[in-house]
C-alpha cells in the first residue's frame, strides 16, 4: 500500500519470498538477454542476482525478530545496494506478521517531520487494513499507534538514500532522537534498514544532527564486490538458461571487469546483445558508460583514499590500516590491487597535479613512482585545503546571506 | 671502696697489660672509663719510675738520676693527662698539652745541658720526620671528613711540634745525652707510625694489614736514622757509639712499644675515642696492633684446633677465626687454619661461605689458595674498592705478594708466589665468561669434595646464561633447573639463574610474535630497561655482583639486537579442516608466512602422540623455502581409532636465512564423528547488538544489583530515589526493561519512561499518567490541565491511592541525562516535590551515564542529596561466559579458552560480548552458505579472529565513548593506545604518558593528562593499579589504534 513516500506491506507466508536461484533462473526465456543495462536496480527475485547470500541471511535474522535490529547498509554507487534491498523486500514479504515499510528518501525533499510521521502511520494502517479515525499528527501519536499495532506485528522501515534525509535541514536532531526512541524501545518492535553511501555514523555527525544518538543503535555492513564464485555464476548460468554463447570467455570478462556487479552486468548485457544480433560488442560505448560510473566512484574518495589508491597504482606496498580496509570493503581494492585495470584510467583530472592528463600521470607514476607520488601528495593536500575553504565560505554565505547557491571552485 | 679495689687490682701492671692485652683494657674502658683512668694513671707513674730506675742501674749511661727521673715522670704524666683530653674528645687539647710538656721538658733539660755528638743523628732523624709529616698533612688535607685522616693529621702535628723542639734544642746547643736517646726513640716511633700509615693506604683499604712485610718496613725506616747516627763522622765518643749500638741492637724490642708505652697511651685512647675504632675490626687497621703482633709466635696446635672447629661448623668456625684474628695476637694460627680447611674436603663450602659473608678483599686472597678456593674466588672480578653491598668483615687467609709496591724490598719478593699472584690477578681481570671457564677448570682438577657436583651444575647453568652470542640465542637459552638440595651459599646463584631464565622466557614468548621493526625496537628497549632494573639486593653481594655482570652482557646483546633489528619469521599454521570420521583420514595444514620479507627454510612440524590417533609420521617437513606472505600446505595421514574430541599439540620449527631458529607451539582440536554436530545455519538472531534486551532469554547477570534494588524498596514508604549510572551501551536500559518485566516486589508497580524522544513536561506527565492508569487497569486520564500540569498530575496520583491499596509506582526514567540538557526546571521541581511528599505513592529511578554523577553534585540538581547511586558496571567472567553461551545452548559449543579470551578482550562489556557472539555466528553462517562445513565448536582462534574483526568494524559503543570524550581525553587515549599492548606493556604511568605524547608529537600538558586520566578512570574506561593506567576494555585500545592512529589523529587536531 502506498501512502505519500511510504509503501507498507504486511508479510505473509503465502508470499513466495526470496526464491532459490534455480527458480529464479527459470524466469529467463531462451534467446532473451537476461542482463540489465543502465542504472536501475535489479527487481525482486531477479534471475541475475547472484551472491550476497550470507548478508541476506544475516539481515533476515536481524530484522525478522521479536525485537527487530537495525542495519545500515553502506556502499558505493552501483555496487548493488538497491538490488540487495529489493531482494530483502522479497525476503521480508514472506515473514508472517511483519510490516515492511519502504521509503525512498529522495521523495522526502519537501516533507516536514509531522508529514513524515503522518504518512508513515497512514501507510502502516493501510497495510493492516485499518481505518484511522485521526491520522497521527506527530511522533507521540505515531508511537502510541505503533505500540498498539506492535502487539500483533513487527515493523521494518527500509530507507534508501539516507543521505538525502540527513542533509535535509527539516529533519533536525529532535527528529532523529524520535526515530531512535522508536527503534530503541522494544515495545515498538520497530527495526530500521538504512541504505547509504557513507556510514550513518559519519552522516549523523554532521552539524544539525550531531547531538543525536540515532546512529549508535545500528550495525553497519559495507557492500563490496561479489564473491568469486558468485561472479563466475553470474557470467555463466544466465547465459546457459538463455542458450546463448558469447565471443568473450568468462575468464576474459572476469579479468577485465573483476567481480564488480555493475561492471559485469553492463559488460554482459552488451556482449549478450551483440551475440543476440550477431554484432561485435560496442566496447567503446560500453567503456564510456563505465568510465562515468568509475569516475564518480573516484570523486567520492577523500584525499587520503586517493593517495592510497595512487600508491596502489604505483605498485607500492600499502599498510594494512583503516583506509586500506575501507577501500577493500568497498570493493575498490582486491588483494592490494585495483578492482579492475580500467579503474585507474577513470581518474578525474582534478586529482592530478599540474593539470596532467591521466595517461601522462600513469606513465610518470610507473617511471618514477617516488616523484609522482610526492607531487600527488602535495597536490591532494592542497586540494583538500581548497575544499575545506570552499566549504567554510559556503557556510558563511549560508549563515550571513542565506545564500545556498553553489560556489564556483 | 670498689674503685680502690679496682685500681689496686688493675693499676700495678696496667702498662704491661695494655701492651699485652690491649683489647681487654679497651673493653674495661668501655665498661667504666673513670676507674680505668685512675688505674692507668697510677700504673703509668709507678711503672715509669720503676723502669727508669732499672735503666739507670745499668752501666751504659751515667746521668743525673734526678733529671732522668724527672723526664720519665713528666712523660708518664703527660700520657695520663692526655687521656683526660682524649675522654673529652678534645684531640687538639691533648696535643697542645703534650707540646707544652715537651717544651717544659726542654727548658728543664736546658739547665743541665751539655754538648753531644748525637746531634747529627737527631738532626737527620728530625729532617726525615719533617718531610714525612708535611707529605702527610698535604695528603690528609685533600681527604677531610674522615676519621682516619684526622688521626693522621694529629700524628703529623705532634711530629712537627716535636721537630720544632728538636730544632730549638739543636740550635741552642742544648744536647743532653740521655734525653737525646729518649727523644730519638720517641721521634723514631712516631716516624714509623706516620710512614706506615702513609704508605699503607692501599693495604688499609684492602684490610690486608697482617702483613709481615709491613712490620719489617716499619723497622727498616726506624734503622735509617739510627745507622746515620752510628756512622756520624762528627761523633767521636765511644760511649755514644756504644749507646747507639745497643739501641740499634734492641731496636725491634724497643720499637715494639714496650719501652715507650706511656707515650702510646694517648694514641690508643685517641683511636678509641674516635668513632671508627669502636667496631671490633677497625683497630686492626691501625699499625699499632700490627706492630705489637710481630714479636709473638703462634700458640702450638692452635691451627689444628681452629681448622677442626671450621670443619665441624662453618658459621662458628668462621666467627672464631675472625675473633682470633681481631682480638688476639694469633693471626698467623688463624690464617694457617683457614688455609688448612680450604685445602680439605670442606674447602668449597668454606670458600663459598667466605664469598657471601666477607668482602672482595678476603675473596681475592683465595686466588692464591687451593683450586677449590680459586674456583670460587675467580668468579668475582677484581676491583680496587669494596662496594657498599659487601660486608665489612675481613678474614686474612693468604698473604698477597706485595713487593711490587715497595721497590726497596725487592729482596723479600718470593718469585713463585709473586708469579702465581700475577697470573691469577690477570685472570681475575678477564671477562666473566673466561673467569667462568677458569672456575670450571679449577673445579675439574679438584678431587672429591662436598658440593662439587652442585657447584659444577651451577657453573654450567651460569655458563649458558653468560655465553650468549646474540639476542636470539639469549631467548632460547634454558639453563638447568635448581639443584633440589641446594646448599645455602649456592642458593643465591640458583635464584639468579631462575630470575634471568624467567626474564628470558617472558621475552621469548612475546618477542617472537612481533614482526614490525618499530614494535621490536620499542619492545627490546623496554625489556632492556626491565632487565637492568631487576632488583638483586636480596641476594648475597657475591651473587648480586655476578648477576650485574650477566645483566651487562645481556644488555649488550639487547643493544646489538636493537641495532641489527631485523624482521623475524612469523609462521602461522592452521588445519584445513577439524572434523573427521573415525578410520583412516588425511589431515592438511596450511602454513602461512605472515612476516613481510623474512624467508623461512627447513620448516618442520612435530606432532605429539595422542591417544586413539595413530600418526603416519610425527615429523612433517616442508620442502624448499617459504617466502613472506606466502602459504604452503603440509599433509599427513592418520588413523582415528575412536570418535571423540582430540587436543593436538605440537611444535612448528623453522630457520630463517641467517640460520636463526624459531619455534611456535601448535595446538588445535580435532573432532572425530562429531560431524553429526556440524554447525547449522542460524535460524534466528541469538545475539542482540544494539537494541535493549526485551526478554529473559538474553538477559543475564546483574543479580546482585537487582537484589540490592529490591532490598532498597522492600519498604517503599521511605521513598528513597535511585540513580543508576553506567557507561553507554553497558546494559542500563536492558536492566530497566528487566525490572519492568519482572517487577521489584508486590508493593511496587514499575513504569518505564524514556526521555529520549522529544517530550515537553506535559507530554512527559501525560505519558506517565497513561502508563500508570494502564498498569492498574483504570481509564487513562483526560489530558492534563495545560496551565497547572503539575498540580493536575499530583491530583491524578492521589486519586489513584484507593486503587493502589498501599502499593507504589516506581517511575523509571531512562536517558535521564536529558534533564541536564533540556529545560526541565519545572519538571525537576515537580519531581523533587513528588519525591518528598509522603502522601504521593511514587518512587523514582533515574538512569543515565556518568554525566549524571556530575549533575548530582550540583545543588540545583534533582539528584542533589536525595538519591542513592548504583553503578551498572562490567560483567564478571562467569556472567560474561553466560552472555555468550546461554542464547546458543545446543547450537554453539565454546572452548573454555575462547570464553576466557572473550572476557579478556571485552572485560565483560555486555554489548561487546553480544557483538563477539554475533560476529562468530556471521562467520560460521558465511561458511555454511558458501557450501562449506563448519563444526559448532568455537575455538580460541575463532574468538581471536572475531575480536580482530570487531576492533576494525564500526562499533556503536566505542563510537559513543570516542564522541563523548573531549580533546584532552582523546589525546590521552590515542597516546595510551599506541604505547600499550596486551602482553607486556599493559600499563603506563602519567609521567611516561607525557613523555610518550611528546615522542608522538601530540601535545598534552601534565595537569591536563592527569585530569583526563582521572576522569576516564572514574568512567571505567581506564583502570588504575600500581601507579599505572591501563585500558579497561582491550578491544577499545585496538579500536582506537585502528580508527585513530596517532599520525591521522595528529592531522585531525
Amino acid at each position: 500500500m502506498k501512502n505519500g513516500n511510504f509503501t507498507a506491506s504486511l508479510g505473509s507466508r503465502q508470499n513466495p519470498g526470496f526464491l532459490p536461484l534455480a527458480e529464479r533462473l527459470q524466469q529467463i526465456h531462451p534467446g532473451e538477454n537476461p542482463f540489465q543495462a543502465g542504472n536501475t536496480a535489479l527487481p525482486e527475485n531477479s534471475p541475475v542476482f547472484f551472491g550476497r547470500a550470507a548478508l541476506l541471511h544475516r539481515f533476515q535474522l536481524t530484522l525478522c525478530n521479536d525485537n527487530p535490529g537495525h542495519i545500515n547498509l553502506v556502499g558505493d554507487p552501483r555496487i548493488g545496494k538497491s538490488s540487495l534491498l529489493n531482494q530483502l523486500k522479497a525476503v521480508l514479504a514472506a515473514e508472517e506478521n511483519l510490516i515492511s515499510i519502504c521509503c525512498n528518501a529522495q521523495g522526502l525533499n519537501r516533507a516536514s517531520q509531522e508529514r513524515f510521521f503522518t504518512d508513515l502511520g497512514e501507510a502502516v494502517a493501510e497495510a493492516l487494513s485499518e481505518q484511522l479515525a485521526v491520522p497521527p499528527a506527530d511522533f507521540d501519536q505515531l508511537q502510541s499507534s505503533v505500540r498498539r499495532w506492535a502487539k500483533s506485528c513487527g515493523f521494518v522501515l527500509l530507507l534508501d538514500e539516507f543521505e538525502v534525509l540527513a542533509d535535509n535541514p527539516v529533519f533536525d536532531v529532535t527528529f532523529f532522537n524520535n526515530l531512535r526512541s522508536l527503534g530503541d524501545n522494544p515495545e515498538n518492535r520497530f527495526g530500521f534498514f538504512i541504505v547509504s553511501h557513507e556510514h550513518i555514523r559519519t552522516l549523523c555527525h554532521t552539524e544539525a544532527i550531531h547531538g543525536s544518538r540515532f546512529w549508535n543503535i545500528f550495525a553497519s555492513w559495507t557492500l563490496g564486490l561479489l564473491e568469486q564464485a558468485a561472479a563466475s555464476q553470474l557470467v555463466e548460468r544466465p547465459l546457459q538458461h538463455a542458450g546463448l554463447a558469447l565471443a568473450a570467455t568468462p575468464e576474459q570478462l572476469l579479468n577485465r571487469y573483476g567481480c564488480h556487479p555493475f561492471l559485469l552486468q553492463c559488460a554482459l548485457h552488451e556482449h549478450t546483445f551483440a551475440a543476440q544480433h550477431g554484432l561485435a560488442p560496442d566496447i567503446r560505448h560500453l567503456h564510456r558508460n563505465l568510465h562515468n560510473i568509475m569516475e564518480d566512484i573516484w570523486r567520492r574518495r577523500n584525499e587520503k583514499e586517493v593517495a592510497r589508491l595512487f600508491e596502489v597504482i604505483a605498485e607500492k606496498a600499502i599498510p594494512d590500516d583503516e583506509i586500506t580496509q575501507n577501500l577493500e570493503d568497498r570493493g575498490l581494492l582486491v588483494e592490494g590491487k585495483l578492482v579492475c585495470t580500467d579503474f585507474a584510467k577513470a581518474l578525474p583530472e582534478k586529482f592530478l597535479p599540474k593539470k596532467k592528463s591521466v595517461d601522462a600521470y600513469l606513465q610518470e607514476i610507473k617511471k618514477d613512482p617516488e616523484k609522482a607520488l610526492n607531487s600527488a601528495e602535495v597536490w591532494l593536500k592542497y586540494l583538500d585545503q581548497i575544499e575545506k575553504a570552499v566549504s567554510f565560505v559556503g557556510k558563511m554565505r549560508k549563515t550571513f546571506y542565506q545564500d545556498d547557491s553553489p560556489i564556483n571552485e | 671502696m670498689n674503685t680502690l679495689k679496682y685500681v689496686l687490682r688493675h693499676g700495678w701492671l696496667w702498662p704491661l697489660e695494655f701492651w699485652m692485652r690491649p683489647f681487654t683494657v679497651l673493653k674495661r674502658i668501655q665498661e667504666d672509663e673513670w676507674k680505668e683512668f685512675l688505674s692507668a694513671s697510677i700504673g703509668n707513674v709507678t711503672n715509669g719510675i720503676v723502669l727508669v730506675f732499672l735503666f739507670l742501674h745499668t752501666e751504659l749511661i751515667t746521668l743525673d738520676k734526678a733529671i732522668v727521673t724527672l723526664v720519665t715522670s713528666v712523660l708518664s704524666l703527660s700520657g695520663v693527662i692526655a687521656i683526660v683530653f682524649a675522654f673529652a674528645g678534645a684531640i687538639s687539647g691533648a696535643l697542645t698539652f703534650i707540646s707544652i710538656v715537651c717544651v717544659v721538658t726542654g727548658f728543664i733539660l736546658r739547665i743541665y745541658a751539655y754538648e753531644s755528638s748525637l746531634s747529627w743523628a737527631i738532626f737527620s732523624n728530625s729532617l726525615t720526620f719533617l718531610i714525612s709529616s708535611m707529605m702527610l698533612i698535604i695528603k690528609s688535607l685533600t681527604k677531610r671528613n674522615k676519621i682516619k685522616y684526622r688521626i693522621r693529621i694529629l700524628f703529623a702535628i705532634v711530629a712537627i711540634l716535636i721537630v720544632i723542639i728538636y730544632m730549638i734544642l739543636f740550635f741552642l746547643n742544648l744536647f743532653f745525652q740521655c734525653t737525646n736517646v729518649i727523644l730519638m726513640i720517641i721521634s723514631t716511633f712516631m716516624l714509623i707510625i706516620i710512614l706506615s700509615s702513609l704508605f699503607n693506604d692501599e693495604l688499609i683499604a684492602r684490610k690486608e694489614i697482617f702483613h709481615a712485610k709491613n712490620t719489617f718496613l716499619l723497622l727498616f725506616f726506624f734503622w735509617i736514622p739510627s745507622l746515620t747516627a752510628i756512622l756520624n763522622p762528627f761523633s767521636s765518643s765511644y760511649v755514644e757509639k756504644k749507646i747507639i749500638f745497643y739501641y740499634f741492637f734492641l731496636a725491634p724490642f724497643l720499637a715494639s712499644g714496650f719501652f715507650i708505652y706511656p707515650a702510646l697511651l694517648p694514641f690508643a685512647f685517641i683511636l678509641y675515642r674516635s668513632a671508627s675504632v669502636r667496631h671490633h675490626s677497625t683497630p686492626l687497621s691501625t699499625p699499632l696492633i700490627n706492630f705489637w703482633q710481630s714479636i709473638f709466635l703462634p700458640l702450638p696446635k692452635l691451627k689444628c684446633y681452629l681448622a677442626l672447629v671450621v670443619e665441624k661448623d662453618i658459621e662458628l668456625g668462621y666467627a672464631t677465626l675472625c675473633t682470633v684474628q681481631s682480638q688476639s695476637f694469633q693471626g698467623m694460627a688463624a690464617r694457617k687454619a683457614a688455609q688448612l680447611v680450604l685445602n680439605g674436603k670442606e674447602g668449597l663450602s668454606v670458600a663459598g661461605y667466605l664469598a657471601i659473608n666477607t668482602n672482595s678483599a678476603t675473596l681475592q686472597q683465595l686466588l692464591l689458595g687451593s683450586l677449590l678456593a680459586r674456583s670460587v674466588a675467580i668468579l668475582l672480578a677484581v676491583r680496587k674498592k669494596n662496594t657498599h653491598e659487601e660486608k665489612n668483615v675481613h678474614l686474612s687467609v693468604y698473604e698477597r705478594p706485595s713487593a711490587g709496591q715497595y721497590p726497596l724490598l725487592w729482596f723479600l719478593k718470593n718469585e713463585t708466589d709473586s708469579d702465581n699472584w700475577e697470573e691469577m690477578f690477570a685472570l681475575s681481570q678477564k671477562n666473566f665468561t673466561e673467569r667462568l671457564a677458569a672456575a670450571s677448570a679449577f673445579l675439574a682438577q679438584c678431587g672429591e669434595c662436598t658440593g662439587k657436583e652442585e657447584y659444577s651444575t651451577l657453573l654450567i647453568a651460569l655458563g649458558k646464561l653468560a655465553t650468549v652470542k646474540d639476542f636470539h640465542q639469549l631467548c632460547h637459552c634454558h639453563p638447568e633447573q635448581p639443584h633440589p638440595d641446594s646448599s645455602s651459599w649456592m642458593n643465591g646463584g640458583w635464584h639468579l639463574v631462575s630470575r634471568l631464565q624467567k626474564h628470558c622466557s617472558s621475552v621469548l614468548q612475546d618477542y617472537q610474535y612481533l614482526s614490525a621493526k618499530e614494535a621490536k625496537v620499542f619492545y627490546l628497549f623496554n625489556q632492556q630497561k626491565r632487565l637492568e632494573k631487576i632488583d638483586w639486593s636480596d641476594l648475597p653481594w657475591f651473587w648480586s655482583d655476578i648477576a650485574e655482570e650477566l645483566v651487562a652482557i645481556w644488555s649488550d646483546s639487547y643493544e646489538q639486537e636493537i641495532k641489527d633489528c631485523k624482521e623475524w619469521l612469523l609462521l602461522e599454521i592452521s588445519p584445513e579442516t577439524d572434523s573427521f570420521q573415525p578410520g583412516n583420514a588425511s589431515l592438511s595444514f596450511s602454513i602461512h608466512n605472515k612476516s613481510g620479507g623474512a624467508i623461512a627454510q627447513k620448516v618442520q612440524l612435530h606432532l605429539e602422540p595422542v591417544e586413539n590417533i595413530v600418526w603416519c609420521s610425527f615429523d612433517l617437513n616442508l620442502p624448499g623455502l617459504l617466502q613472506g606472505q606466502d602459504a604452503k600446505q603440509l599433509r599427513t595421514d592418520l588413523l582415528i581409532e575412536q570418535p571423540g574430541r582430540y587436543v593436538i599439540n605440537g611444535t612448528l620449527t623453522a630457520l630463517d636465512l641467517d640460520e636463526r631458529s624459531y619455534q611456535w607451539p601448535v595446538n588445535f582440536i580435532l573432532y572425530a564423528s562429531e560431524k553429526g554436530k556440524p554447525y547449522q545455519l542460524a535460524k534466528k538472531q541469538y545475539y542482540v547488538v544494539g537494541p535493549r534486551l526485551s526478554n529473559d532469554l538474553y538477559f543475564v547477570g546483574r543479580k546482585q544489583l537487582l537484589r540490592e534494588i529490591r532490598l532498597l524498596w522492600q519498604e517503599p514508604a521511605n521513598k528513597e530515589a535511585l540513580l543508576l549510572i553506567g557507561l553507554r551501551r553497558m546494559g542500563k536500559s536492558s536492566l530497566l526493561e528487566k525490572i519492568r518485566r519482572g517487577g521489584v516486589n508486590e508493593k511496587v508497580i514499575p513504569i518505564l519512561i524514556d526521555l529520549q524522544g522529544e517530550k515537553s513536561m506535559t507530554e512527559f506527565l501525560q505519558a506517565t499518567a497513561e502508563a500508570m492508569a494502564e498498569q492498574i487497569g483504570t481509564n487513562p486520564p483526560e489530558l492534563l490541565n495545560q496551565q497547572h500540569v503539575g498540580a493536575s498530575f499530583k491530583r491524578f496520583l492521589r486519586s489513584l491511592l484507593p486503587l493502589l491499596s498501599g502499593r507504589y509506582f516506581l517511575l523509571m526514567i531512562d536517558e535521564a541525562n536529558f534533564f541536564a540538557r533540556r529545560n526541565y526546571a519545572e519538571l525537576t521541581h515537580l519531581l523533587r516535590s513528588l519525591m518528598q511528599a509522603p502522601d504521593v505513592p511514587l518512587l523514582l529511578l533515574f538512569c543515565g551515564t556518568y554525566e549524571l554523577r556530575q549533575g548530582a553534585r550540583d545543588y540545583d540538581s534533582i539528584f542533589y542529596n536525595t538519591t542513592r547511586e548504583k553503578i551498572v558496571s562490567y560483567f564478571d567472567d562467569k556472567e560474561a561466559a553466560e552472555v555468550l553461551t546461554r542464547p546458543v545452548e545446543g547450537i554453539l559449543e565454546y572452548d573454555p579458552q575462547a570464553l576466557r579470551l572473550a572476557f579478556q578482550l571485552t572485560h565483560g562489556h555486555p554489548l561487546l560480548l553480544q557483538a563477539l557472539g554475533s560476529c562468530l555466528m556471521q562467520t560460521f553462517d558465511a561458511i555454511v552458505l558458501q557450501g562449506g562445513e563448519r563444526s559448532n565448536y568455537v575455538t580460541y582462534g575463532d574468538m581471536e579472529k572475531a575480536g580482530q574483526e570487531l576492533s576494525r568494524r564500526d562499533n556503536p559503543a566505542f563510537d559513543n565513548y570516542w564522541q563523548d570524550a573531549d580533546s584532552a581525553k582523546r589525546r590521552v587515549l590515542v597516546v595510551m593506545a599506541e604505547s600499550l599492548d596486551e602482553i607486556s606493556r599493559r600499563k603506563i604511568r602519567l609521567e611516561d604518558l607525557c613523555i610518550r605524547a611528546k615522542e608522538l608529537r601530540i601535545s598534552i600538558e601534565h595537569e591536563e593528562a592527569r585530569s583526563a586520566l582521572e576522569q576516564l578512570t572514574q568512567e571505567e574506561l581506564l583502570m588504575y593499579a600500581d601507579f599505572g593506567y591501563s585500558f579497561g576494555v582491550a578491544l577499545y585500545r585496538r579500536w582506537i589504534l585502528w580508527h585513530h592512529p596517532p599520525d591521522r589523529f595528529r592531522e585531525s587536531l
